[in-house]
């Protein structure tokens, strides 16, 4: 009788643990979808000085051409804490996509530094045109994102190349990284 | 051994008879003088997503669906996209949708068009606009738009594919996006031409208007068995 009870008793008490993890990590991430998915982040073009502001998770920029040319931007749903500037701060890494129209699909890893006051789009790293981003894990102040990107022969929605990486907001990797200044690009 | 199927060759399995026809149908945006036809569809369709084998996230910004369209470039053409009612994972919707957008792509690329800061050059030749056209399914118009520019200034000739694919990356594209880029003309266009000897699927190109053989301008009316008849006259014909 006493070890049945006891049984109920871990029973119920898993299942409230669980439900607590369960509702803060979807109270965490919409929190996260409210802060990251009404940033203002950077696109990659060298050509394009405005700067986009997500509204909802997606922004777009220089639409011309009755709306068929266009560059927008959108929240991933994926971040990441870390001190990537080892200033002693918590900053974050957050997953957006990037598209100039038709079929184009890149996946970007944005670095976003906190300056005491707010966060800052400040890096971002190219991470393939229509990534699968497995994980992304952070040691030591620097990301390790596990991913499938395109080989020969894959087609566009399916990249089966697997690859594992370690980037540094600190050390940018040639051909990886495109650093923005603080001040707005002209 | 037996030999690797081709990859054309596997998706020709997968396009099933509805599948057929909604490409088929699709094809009627093309006229016929386009080099554009329901085997560019085909091949287009098998690049970007395996033939609806992989389809991605419904309701996603990024490019999902039959034709991997962005939810922008999928909403321009009248497809709504939302979590509980996306689209692009309707085959009809979708190809249609990829017609008319590969379709405008090669109309504003046959002139010279206004693209935001870039202009596009005019491409006449069919064939050779046909590989911008995939170019820019792939990387987007602005791109190539930027790279024939800078071909034009650096002595190449902006309407050559050859010469201008080498400048995608200063039209800011990502040195592994613009070898993508380049990879995808080359691909689709083979695939097309495995699809033109292999599939049964048949273009429902917009004809050209047949021109009359007798034609005339002055004639005259009558009514023969209760039906009105246009009788020329000797001189006009």
């Amino acid at each position: 009788m006493r070890s049945k009870i006891g049984l109920k008793v871990i029973g119920t008490s898993l299942c409230l643990g669980a439900g607590f993890v369960f509702g803060y990590q979807s109270t965490a991430k919409a929190e996260a979808a409210r802060i990251f998915g009404n940033m203002t982040y950077f696109t990659n073009s060298p050509y394009i000085a405005e700067k986009v502001t997500l509204t909802n998770g997606s922004g777009v920029v220089w639409v011309d051409w009755d709306n068929l040319l266009h560059v927008s931007l959108w929240y991933e749903q994926r971040y990441l804490f870390g001190d990537f500037n080892r200033d002693g701060i918590k900053d974050v890494a957050v997953l957006i996509g990037e598209s100039q129209g038709g079929s184009d699909n890149e996946i970007e890893l944005a670095f976003l530094i906190n300056d005491g006051k707010q966060f800052v789009h400040r890096q971002s790293v190219y991470l393939g045109d229509s990534a699968i981003v497995n994980s992304l894990k952070e040691h030591g102040g620097k990301i390790i994102i596990d991913r499938f990107i395109h080989q020969e022969g894959d087609c566009q929605a399916g990249p089966t190349k697997r690859v594992k990486n370690v980037y540094d907001f600190l050390e940018p990797q040639p051909g990886d990284a495109i650093s923005f200044p603080s001040a707005d690009r002209g | 051994m037996a030999e690797r199927q081709s990859d054309v060759d596997v998706w020709l399995k997968r396009e099933t008879p509805r599948v057929r026809k909604a490409l088929e149908s699709a094809s009627r945006y093309f006229a016929a003088n386009d080099r554009l036809t329901v085997h560019t569809l085909e091949a287009v369709y098998g690049r970007e997503s395996s033939f609806g084998v992989l389809l991605r996230n419904r309701g996603s910004t990024g490019a999902a669906g039959h034709f991997h369209l962005e939810a922008r470039t999928a909403r321009r053409y009248g497809l709504s996209v939302s979590r509980k009612n996306d689209q692009r994972f309707d085959i009809d919707r979708s190809s249609s949708a990829a017609a008319r957008y590969l379709k405008d792509l090669d109309s504003m690329l046959s002139k010279s068009t206004v693209l935001g800061n870039s202009r596009t050059i005019a491409v006449r030749d069919v064939s050779e606009r046909y590989k911008f056209v995939l170019g820019a399914y792939n990387a987007g118009e602005g791109r190539i738009a930027k790279a024939q520019s800078f071909a034009q200034r650096e002595g190449g000739n902006p309407q050559l594919w050859a010469d201008v694919q080498r400048f995608l990356e200063q039209a800011w594209a990502d040195p592994r996006k613009a070898k993508e880029t380049r990879e995808y003309v080359e691909a689709v266009s083979i695939y097309e031409l495995q699809f033109t000897s292999k599939s049964p699927a048949k273009d429902r190109k917009q004809k050209k208007k047949r021109e009359r053989k007798h034609s005339c301008a002055d004639g005259h009316w009558v009514t023969i068995d209760d039906r009105p008849v246009f009788i020329c006259d000797r001189k006009s014909v």
